[in-house]
């Protein structure tokens, strides 16, 4: 097991440098930041210095090297727009992330899996047809839209929430539901399979003949067997959620990480894109292998070696 | 069915309870201020050497002085922490400064803050991204505790549009803190102190009390960034904000209907269509670019476009640049005229260009549209304009590299100095797409002209010439339009900065 762990995480590693790699070349390949980052009348010979003390105009190679070396020791460099180390501009945001994808994943579980168990259960009644239609729904509607009809229909016209930013618990609601809801439906759907699958096993159907209650036969025997695919989702999602924050975080003016990259991005912000990278690609990993390791826990036949 | 539907939706009234429970139903948000300012963008850092960014330039004001400041009817400077000032040679520009005025933390501003001020944006060590604002001084000597002297590499003219930005910062204080600290936590000498920047969410600040140009009527400063436009209106809407900028003007009309807000606007951006005059064949005739200027109707795009929130100009010159005159006439539109001129330049069937724009670059208002417009201008002329979609930086790297061949572009800096005359169009900074030795030659007399009246005369010759040289297609100045709540005075100012301390609210 703890052999299992320890390759896992270093595999993670391996993955976090080479996008390091990919990161690196291509946001360098794709557009110049001296103009962005000097005033609008910097001539050429402020800018090419500008590029000198940035070290821009050594080989992109050689500047590779230098920043895996820094890297290595815990210096990930500092942010061209902000003037900071960048990697507590990150760590600060991981939070706000953090907990609005959580809030998410809540809100998507929460009405997912009922919703999903009861739909298989009553396959093709009214219910389920509606349950479906609405994950239709949920998948197909694009996530700016909703959130702007979020923050139309609950702030501006109902005056019950906050339009944007981060505060308390009022200022969560409306992100999390916009984010949530993309997943919920594809949970439900998942959920709903899974459990038509279980519910056609044999088990099932002697648990049934001993006369088990419903709710036991649903839950305990037919759930429990269900999870194992929804976990895997759940765990894809959670990745899903930290990096498809990044529109529901600009809608909202969620201070996430999400923000944070497009911003980084578009301004060709060198050092700041790949440290969110590096830390994205992280707890992606680390997301991951809790994932795995649940397993584990749902199906003991899964051993880790 | 009936059991299903129950067993189905318990769970979920259930979450949907307890979320709703644990809302203040419906109540009204404690605001965090007095006045609470919308940008697009956050605060990137205190340290106004370290930044040009406008929505940050928004916030450091409040917070520093500058020597000077544009007037505003955008044609002149007033003193702010210079009382007066004089050229004592051509290229001495000496300022006595108000005397008594003090930084937050209690230290004097005087001639040694200046220079400390000028002398750290200028170390290389510190590879400041403001540096390249003030190459064009030599250095600052203090000549008594409260007279201070720019020193110029040559006659400057512009000396003193320069120097609007340069906020004075406190030597005492950043010695203490250093830069980084300072970054995050300013004092400076302005109408309001720093409170607290909870970054991407919030920065408060609180009245100076001691400020020189006495008390501010607010108490307390928010500034709250909201990137998307619709989130940004849907928060002035509700009054959770009192103003908004960078109003898009697709939702001019929405902005209108809400009966709480008004419009505040300033003249923004010079919009212009640059030509490599250097490299594509047909651009390096005059004729050829002239044509083009007759081919694109720009008064059409103000009107339809830009629903009439542009004003058209008649060449590179901004209408309070100095020498800008009014009596030259804009390119009329006249396809018919454009098309005999291409013809008779050797272009009868027409011509191949790719034109490269990027839509938000800049803060060039509905770029896109404008694009693919004078895309289908042209090509009633014969031109066969193949449009290149890009992102900022990467038409920015394009540029320089030297390989774009049309492009929409936007300057927006200093607009009454007319510095981008010679950054865009002086062959020795900025020969792109661009060179000529009469150009340079009118350019160089311009800045060189110290005297108003010479330099208006010098500038009137110089409008006058790129007008007929026709080195861009010159379409348009846009507004900068803000939303702001009908109780608040603030009005939008020529110097693109947003000074907060003369603002009240009304209740």
């Amino acid at each position: 097991m703890r052999r299992y762990i320890v390759r896992r995480l270093a595999q993670a590693l391996l993955v976090v440098f080479g996008v390091s790699l990919v990161v690196f070349f291509v946001i360098r390949l794709s557009g110049d930041p001296t103009f962005l980052l000097l005033s609008a009348d910097a001539t050429e010979a402020d800018r090419a210095r500008f590029a000198h003390e940035q070290g821009f105009d050594r080989p992109i190679h050689v500047q590779y090297a230098a920043f895996v070396g820094r890297a290595l020791r815990g210096d990930l460099g500092r942010s061209l727009r902000y003037r900071q180390p960048v990697l507590p501009l990150v760590l600060e945001r991981l939070p706000a992330t953090l907990e609005l994808a959580l809030a998410a994943l809540v809100v998507s579980l929460a009405v997912a899996i009922p919703a999903g168990v009861v739909s298989a259960v009553r396959r093709n009644t009214a219910y389920d047809n509606l349950t479906m239609l609405g994950a239709l729904f949920g998948q197909s509607m694009p996530v700016f839209w909703l959130g702007i009809m979020m923050i139309l229909i609950f702030s501006v016209r109902f005056e019950l929430l906050p339009t944007s930013g981060r505060g308390g618990l009022a200022h969560l609601v409306l992100p999390a539901l916009t984010l949530g809801l993309y997943s919920t439906a594809r949970v439900t759907r998942l959920v709903r399979a899974g459990m038509l699958d279980v519910i056609g096993q044999d088990y099932i159907r002697t648990a049934w003949a001993k006369g088990l209650p419903d709710r036991r036969v649903i839950f305990k025997h037919a759930l429990r067997n269900t999870l194992i695919p929804v976990v895997t989702i759940v765990g894809l999602e959670m990745g899903t959620l930290l990096g498809g924050a990044v529109i529901t975080e600009t809608i909202f003016a969620w201070p996430g990480l999400g923000r944070l990259a497009v911003t980084a991005i578009f301004q060709r912000d060198y050092p700041l894109v790949q440290a969110v990278v590096l830390v994205t690609a992280m707890v992606f990993a680390i997301t991951n292998l809790l994932v795995d390791l649940l397993y584990g826990w749902l199906d003991p036949r899964i051993r880790y070696t | 069915m009936t059991t299903s539907r129950r067993a189905g939706s318990a769970p979920l009234a259930l979450v949907v309870g307890a979320l709703l429970s644990l809302l203040p139903a419906g109540a009204a948000q404690a605001r965090e201020a007095d006045l609470i300012i919308s940008q697009k963008a956050d605060v990137e850092t205190f340290d106004p050497s370290q930044t040009n960014n406008t929505s940050t330039h928004n916030v450091n004001i409040n917070i520093f002085d500058t020597l000077v400041r544009l007037s505003d009817d955008g044609r002149s400077f007033v003193g702010e922490l210079a009382e007066s000032w004089k050229l004592v040679d051509p290229t001495t520009w000496q300022f006595k400064l108000r005397r008594g005025v003090k930084f937050h933390d209690g230290e004097e501003l005087n001639a040694a803050a200046v220079k400390f001020t000028f002398d750290s944006t200028m170390d290389p060590e510190r590879k400041t991204r403001e540096r390249p604002t003030y190459t064009a001084f030599k250095e600052v000597r203090v000549d008594d505790p409260y007279t201070v002297s720019f020193i110029t590499h040559r006659p400057y003219a512009i000396a003193l549009t320069q120097l609007q930005y340069l906020m004075i910062v406190p030597p005492g204080y950043v010695k203490q803190v250093g830069w980084d600290e300072f970054g995050r936590r300013p004092v400076g000498s302005g109408a309001f102190k720093f409170k607290e920047w909870e970054r991407d969410v919030r920065v408060v600040l609180e009245a100076n009390d001691a400020y020189w140009k006495g008390k501010p009527k607010l108490r307390t400063l928010a500034f709250r960034p909201i990137p998307e436009d619709a989130a940004r209106i849907a928060a002035i809407q509700r009054g959770e904000v009192d103003i908004i900028d960078a109003v898009p003007y697709d939702r001019i009309k929405e902005l209108q209907g809400i009966p709480a807000v008004r419009i505040s606007q300033r003249q923004g951006e010079q919009i212009y269509i640059g030509l490599d005059t250097l490299r594509v064949e047909p651009f390096k005739k005059r004729e050829v670019r002239q044509a083009l200027n007759y081919a694109v109707n720009a008064d059409a795009l103000v009107k339809s476009l830009l629903l009439g929130y542009a004003v058209r100009l008649n060449g590179p010159f901004f209408p309070t640049t100095p020498g800008y005159d009014e009596k030259i006439p804009a390119y009329p539109y006249d396809p018919e005229r454009a098309r005999r001129m291409l013809a008779q330049a050797g272009y009868p069937a027409g011509f191949d260009v790719d034109f490269a724009l990027s839509p938000a670059f800049q803060g060039i208002a509905k770029g896109a549209e404008v694009g693919e417009a004078v895309a289908g201008q042209l090509a009633r002329v014969g031109g066969r304009v193949k449009i290149v979609v890009q992102d900022s930086a990467a038409i920015f790297s394009d540029y320089s590299a030297k390989k774009l061949q049309m492009y929409l572009f936007a300057w927006k800096s200093s607009p009454e100095a007319g510095r981008h005359l010679e950054t865009l169009l002086h062959s020795k900074t900025r020969g792109y797409y661009y060179q000529n030795p009469e150009a340079d030659r009118l350019i160089d007399a311009y800045f060189a002209a110290l005297d108003p009246r010479k330099r208006r005369e010098a500038g009137r010759e110089l409008h006058a010439f790129l007008r007929e040289d026709a080195p861009w297609i010159f379409l348009y100045q846009q507004m900068d339009l803000f939303g702001v709540r009908k109780n608040v005075t603030w009005e939008a100012k020529p110097d693109y900065l947003m000074r907060m301390r003369d603002v009240s609210v009304a209740n």
